[in-house]
């Protein structure tokens, strides 16, 4: 069809653009740009978690990664009181990012155990799997894991590839002209607010507004807001045999997370957090049981008192997940 | 569907090359020709699926009208023509006009005005226009289009769908017979790709690295914002730009796309920014627009047939009305009348410097025309732009009335805003940039060696890339560089389609 003199140009220009596509993708950047793009502008988390991993030189003995469900539910201050109690001294981090998707959660597990030791890794399980993947994902993920992200069910990963370049390149820019005075940060973290950074109690937004945690519902409100919830999960679509299939991405993360996670020494456990009227075990766990322990607060959190919404513990429970959590992370020979 | 998007890049246009160089393969000419029509459709459809029943309604109704042209006995032929201008003016004024009639007319009558819940079909001012010269054309020619699939093909062909360049029926149709019979030259794939990169690259690597600037400064100065003299200079000159490398790039892509089908579409910009005058600005700047009004409204209304001051009056309203096709707003109205009255002054000097008047305009360096000219477009601009009339004054105020050299908006421009508009060195290396591209370097169709005339050869330059680029005028050469660093630019632009914009003229 086409002739050679087409045919060549046409090929060079492919390498040309490839060429280029890598040699973006290729830039250098500071790192904690990435983390300070990824702000929801209320009270965004990953700033904190790159400069709690990075610049704080208290250690990180047990660090929780999870999402909104365990940054409401762990209150890191009060575990660490609860654990010296019972006679363990350990600094603990709430590393959690909000929205669903195990492949963050590796993101911010890899940043860690990467950069520090840790102790004892406590990984989110929810009650059911989500096989999309965390929308933000490139906002923190090395290009590295960009490439190497599931392909298969990743309904992100071509978007996400799509947007490396034009990611590394501003990334580029930024470092280099902030760098030289000739660029203003987008974003300005607050100052350093410490080790523990904990939105159980209340959330303190950008704004320096405190919002207390005292969210309840009547047993009534909660039934409907777990309709709600109900009608925004898809269950399983393929066959049960092809349930690998369906739910690849997850499973890998978690997979990579274990792996991570024994490559560096580092315990795990899996801490589960239900949602109300959840099931009393998670059923992702049965996968997994054998690999790690399973901490269960679900016997305690029946109250309907105790949530804020339906997925998310208020304060009161917030403090009886934290104390059942600390009881049994004081069990573990990583700790002792 | 955005030309600027990975679905476009990497979905629709190689499905659509795939399946239509594929049946081409395969001997079916004529069914490669139909496969270019149905993509077209869906890539209209991809939009917003319901308002393809306006367009296909649109091309049912003009394909009708123009054939019982063709057919009508003398006599009966200017009623038809005027049924099916009224038909395509009465759609066009429906969704474009209707809400803003009312709103003044119920403004000036002291009651509520009725509005309506219209959303207007995109690229309903392009296609409408289209027909009513193909409608004019039957009327003169006697001759329709007898294949409802090549009429379709007319007026939907996806490169121009949208915004342009608006297109005759007389250019299209050999064309059409020619794909439908004879194998395509590859040298025209060649250059296609060439001038939709250049396009690529105008539009994303330029036109929206503008928008920052351009937006913080007419969005303050709409919400009352006092403006700077800088700041109110800074955006004017970024949207002066902005627009220009938005459309004109959008008009490359056009091109480029057309020629990657074996089509070739009419040029739409000739370095506008060069111009020296406001008539010449006009004959360099959205050509097929200007041509459209020339020849279905400046002639019909009379032209120069009546005297000079009939002349000057139709050359006035042709303006007025070209802006207001545009958009429903006081601000586009204004926009036309002043291009309408810079036209009208123009001719007006140029009458006196022929008949050996000291006219002022005639006395002036080559340059100071330029300049003088640059000047009168970016005024009409703010005008264009500003969301409203007392933005646009706001904004004239700080740039000739004196005030303080930052101001609130300044600040918008500056950083205090926050936002992407902070980087004021990165606006300002855009507009250098971008100003030096489109006062000095030459146009996208003299370093693609492009020409729309039919019968004349398309070929890239011939030689080394650097002896083609020292040329008069430098011509990008079909050589290897040149295909490597196009890629390189697409790369580029390929880094910034993560955050897609809407082409200026996607609104109109």
């Amino acid at each position: 069809m086409a002739a050679p003199g087409l045919r060549r140009f046409v090929l060079l220009f492919a390498a040309g653009a490839l060429a280029g596509v890598l040699g973006m993708t290729l830039l250098p950047h500071d790192k904690y740009l990435r983390y300070q793009a990824l702000n929801d502008g209320t009270a965004p988390t990953a700033y904190w978690i790159y400069e709690r991993i990075h610049d704080d030189p208290a250690p990180i003995d047990v660090a929780f990664i999870g999402t909104s469900r365990t940054g409401l539910s762990v209150h890191t201050r009060r575990l660490e009181d609860d654990l010296q109690r019972l006679g363990i001294h350990a600094k603990a981090a709430n590393l959690h990012i909000v929205k669903n998707g195990v492949n963050m959660q590796y993101v911010v597990a890899k940043e860690l155990l990467e950069s520090r030791p840790v102790r004892l890794l406590v990984v989110e399980i929810i009650e059911w799997e989500d096989r999309k993947p965390h929308p933000d994902f490139i906002y923190l993920a090395d290009p590295i894991d960009i490439l190497e992200a599931p392909l298969l069910l990743n309904l992100n990963y071509f978007s996400d590839l799509a947007r490396l370049p034009g990611r590394q390149v501003d990334l580029f820019l930024q470092t280099q002209l902030q760098r030289h005075g000739l660029r203003k940060p987008d974003f300005v973290p607050p100052p350093y607010e410490g080790s523990n950074l904990d939105h159980a109690e209340y959330i303190q937004t950008l704004d320096g507004v405190r919002h207390p945690r005292d969210e309840r519902h009547t047993a009534e409100q909660m039934a409907a807001l777990r309709a709600a919830q109900d009608r925004a999960i898809t269950p399983a679509l393929l066959p049960a045999a092809l349930e690998q299939i369906e739910f690849r991405l997850p499973r890998t993360y978690l997979d990579r997370i274990l792996e991570l996670a024994r490559a560096h020494g580092t315990g795990v456990v899996f801490l589960y957090t239900p949602r109300f009227g959840g099931p009393p075990e998670p059923p992702p766990y049965a996968r997994l049981a054998g690999r790690a322990e399973l901490i269960n607060p679900w016997p305690r959190l029946q109250d309907v008192g105790l949530w804020g919404d339906v997925t998310h513990l208020n304060w009161d429970g917030a403090q009886r997940l934290t104390d059942f959590v600390a009881a049994a992370l004081a069990r573990r020979p990583e700790l002792r | 569907m955005l030309f600027n998007s990975y679905a476009f890049l990497f979905g629709f246009l190689p499905l659509a090359l795939l399946t239509f160089y594929g049946l081409r393969r395969l001997g079916g000419l004529r069914a490669s020709v139909a496969s270019l029509t149905l993509a077209s459709i869906a890539f209209y459809a991809y939009w917003k699926p319901q308002d393809t029943l306006v367009l296909l309604g649109s091309i049912l109704f003009n394909y009708a009208v123009a054939a019982a042209i063709a057919r009508a006995a003398p006599g009966r032929g200017r009623a038809l023509l005027a049924l099916g201008i009224c038909g395509d003016l009465g759609v066009l004024f429906y969704f474009k006009y209707f809400n803003f009639v009312a709103a003044n007319v119920a403004a000036a009558a002291g009651f509520e005005p009725a509005l309506r819940a219209i959303v207007m079909p995109i690229g309903i001012s392009f296609f409408t226009f289209t027909q009513i010269a193909y409608l004019v054309d039957c009327h003169r020619s006697r001759a329709s289009e007898r294949n409802l699939v090549n009429y379709a093909l007319f007026v939907t062909i996806f490169p121009h769908l949208i915004a342009g360049p608006i297109i005759h029926h007389a250019q299209m149709r050999p064309q059409f017979d020619d794909l439908g019979r004879k194998p395509i030259d590859p040298a025209m794939i060649q250059m296609g790709l060439l001038v939709f990169v250049i396009g690529l690259a105008k539009k994303v690597l330029l036109a929206d690295n503008l928008v920052p600037g351009a937006d913080a400064v007419f969005d303050a100065a709409d919400h009352g914002a006092g403006a700077g003299f800088a700041a109110a200079w800074v955006g004017v000159l970024a949207y002066t730009l902005q627009i220009y490398f938005d459309f004109s790039g959008y008009s490359d892509m056009a091109i480029g796309l057309a020629l990657l089908f074996g089509l070739r579409l009419p040029v739409n910009f000739d370095s506008p920014y060069k111009s020296r005058s406001i008539i010449e600005f006009w004959r360099r700047w959205h050509i097929t627009l200007s041509t459209w009004l020339r020849d279905y409204l400046y002639i019909p209304l009379g032209g120069n047939r009546h005297g000079e001051l009939q002349r000057l009056r139709n050359i006035f309203l042709t303006m007025l009305l070209g802006g207001i096709w545009h958009g429903a707003g006081w601000t586009f109205v204004i926009w036309g009348a002043l291009h309408g009255g810079y036209i009208v002054v123009n001719h007006a000097l140029q009458r006196g410097a022929a008949a050996g008047a000291t006219g002022r305009g005639d006395r002036l360096a080559g340059p100071a025309k330029q300049a003088a000219t640059l000047l009168l477009v970016m005024v009409a601009w703010v005008f264009f732009r500003a969301k409203t009339v007392g933005g646009a004054l706001t904004l004239l105020q700080a740039m000739f009335g004196g005030g303080a050299v930052g101001g609130a908006v300044g600040s918008a421009v500056s950083g205090a805003a926050g936002s992407a508009a902070a980087f004021a060195p990165a606006l300002l290396f855009w507009i250098v940039l971008g100003a030096t591209l489109a006062l000095f370097a030459p146009n996208t169709q003299q370093l693609a060696r492009y020409t729309a005339r039919l019968g004349e050869p398309l070929r890239l330059a011939a030689g080394p890339a650097l002896a083609a680029l020292r040329a008069r005028p430098p011509a990008f050469a079909a050589s290897p560089a040149v295909a490597v660093l196009a890629g390189l630019v697409f790369a580029a632009a390929f880094a910034q389609l993560w955050r897609p914009t809407i082409f200026i003229y996607f609104n109109f």
